[in-house]
């Protein structure tokens, strides 16, 4: 009976757990491009692993703490790209297939423009901080961005981004000439 | 050309360098480091070079950015103050580490599988199975065991069983009232005492 009561309470609080943390998983999933609906498994792992830590003799207490219920959803994400890695090594093509989609390909394939091939070989010149805040810069993202994006300060960004273009601008130069 | 379309066009032939480098195979960075990297748990030089890497592979990129998205909204730790961190280290040099283990059974591990190397065969997802229904998963090298576990919607388990084979005949016992919604889930008990996990599988469970 007390057991019962116990485990009425665990599944309350669990459940609302849960519904936050799947408001953020899927909200991040949105936010990275993925279907959200890929976030299913990993709402449910998420659940098993919150009962698992609670639902034992030796444990007492309904609710956990928030920085638990975030390593248990990273846990979960982890294993779910780990999942979805080892689902697209797996996905078997027929060699045929796979033949004919590479002739096809190479036909389809447009050759890179010029500038394309120059801007290739002059990132490759770049050292990899300056790289970082260039490639970020060419995929369109402004400063604050980029900053969230690497984790680095708001100055550390701007000096970056500032002498990454301007080697970035000399190595074409370079190369048109 | 002025400033805006050198960078229109520089911005074009990046869009253009990006869709050749889809179509070749991606670096494999370790999920693990993915997390780490998205919780400021790197330092240069080491950041930039894995940024870099993460920027050239589109699959990386989507991993990244959303690890990076949960990074930033977790939680907190509160401020400690200086003298309560001198405190705690002097009282680890005087052998505080085994009252530490004397607490360790009530403390929360994360359980974490390791790797998905427990592929489930059949039924797929989404069946309604019952009593008599044969699960089927595929052989992990090494392992010294499997446990099968059905868990309700609510997360709790409405069967569990270990068996040494990898298939396993729903028994008479697991009869539920009505029709229910479970995962199935699969571990496979390595010779350490970890578990490697399979995803979870819907599945209806009909009496």
């Amino acid at each position: 009976m007390e057991s019962d009561i116990r485990r009425e309470g665990l599944s309350a609080a669990i459940e609302s757990t849960v519904r936050r943390s799947e408001g953020l998983i899927r909200s991040a999933a949105f936010r990275a491009g993925l279907e959200t609906g890929e976030m299913d498994s990993v709402i449910q792992d998420v659940r098993i692993r919150l009962w698992r830590a609670l639902d034992r003799p030796d444990e007492n207490r309904t609710d956990l703490p928030p920085s638990y219920v975030y390593k248990a959803t990273v846990s979960a994400v982890i294993d779910f790209l780990r999942r979805r890695r080892t689902e697209r090594r797996l996905q078997t093509v027929p060699i045929d297939a796979v033949q004919a989609s590479l002739t096809a390909e190479a036909a389809e394939t447009p050759r890179l423009e010029p500038l394309a091939e120059a801007l290739g070989r002059a990132l490759a010149r770049l050292g990899p901080d300056r790289r970082v805040a260039v490639r970020l810069h060419l995929k369109g993202r402004d400063r604050g961005a980029i900053a969230a994006f690497t984790g680095w300060s708001e100055a550390r960004t701007r000096n970056l981004l500032y002498r990454g273009l301007t080697d970035l601008r000399n190595a074409l130069r370079e190369e048109a000439r | 050309m002025d400033q805006r379309s050198n960078d229109a066009a520089l911005r074009e032939a990046y869009r253009q360098l990006e869709e050749r480098a889809r179509a070749a195979e991606g670096a494999d960075l370790e999920p693990e480091l993915l997390a780490a990297l998205a919780q400021g748990e790197i330092s240069e030089p080491e950041r930039s070079r894995l940024l870099d890497v993460v920027l050239a592979d589109a699959v990386l990129l989507q991993e990244y950015e959303l690890l990076r998205t949960l990074a930033a909204d977790r939680p907190r730790q509160p401020a400690t103050p200086r003298w309560f961190l001198l405190a705690a280290s002097l009282l680890v040099l005087v052998g505080a580490g085994l009252l530490w283990r004397a607490l360790a059974p009530a403390r929360l591990d994360v359980v974490r599988g390791t790797t998905t190397d427990v592929v489930l065969v059949t039924p797929d997802a989404d069946a309604v199975v019952s009593v008599g229904t044969r699960l089927v998963w595929r052989t992990v090298a090494g392992a010294v065991g499997y446990r099968t576990e059905l868990v309700g919607a609510d997360g709790q388990v409405a069967y569990e069983t270990e068996t040494t084979d990898t298939a396993l005949v729903l028994p008479a016992s697991l009869t539920p009232a009505r029709e229910i919604a479970v995962s199935w889930v699969v571990s496979a008990r390595m010779p350490g005492g970890n578990y490697l996990r399979s995803a979870p599988r819907k599945l209806g469970l009909r009496p």
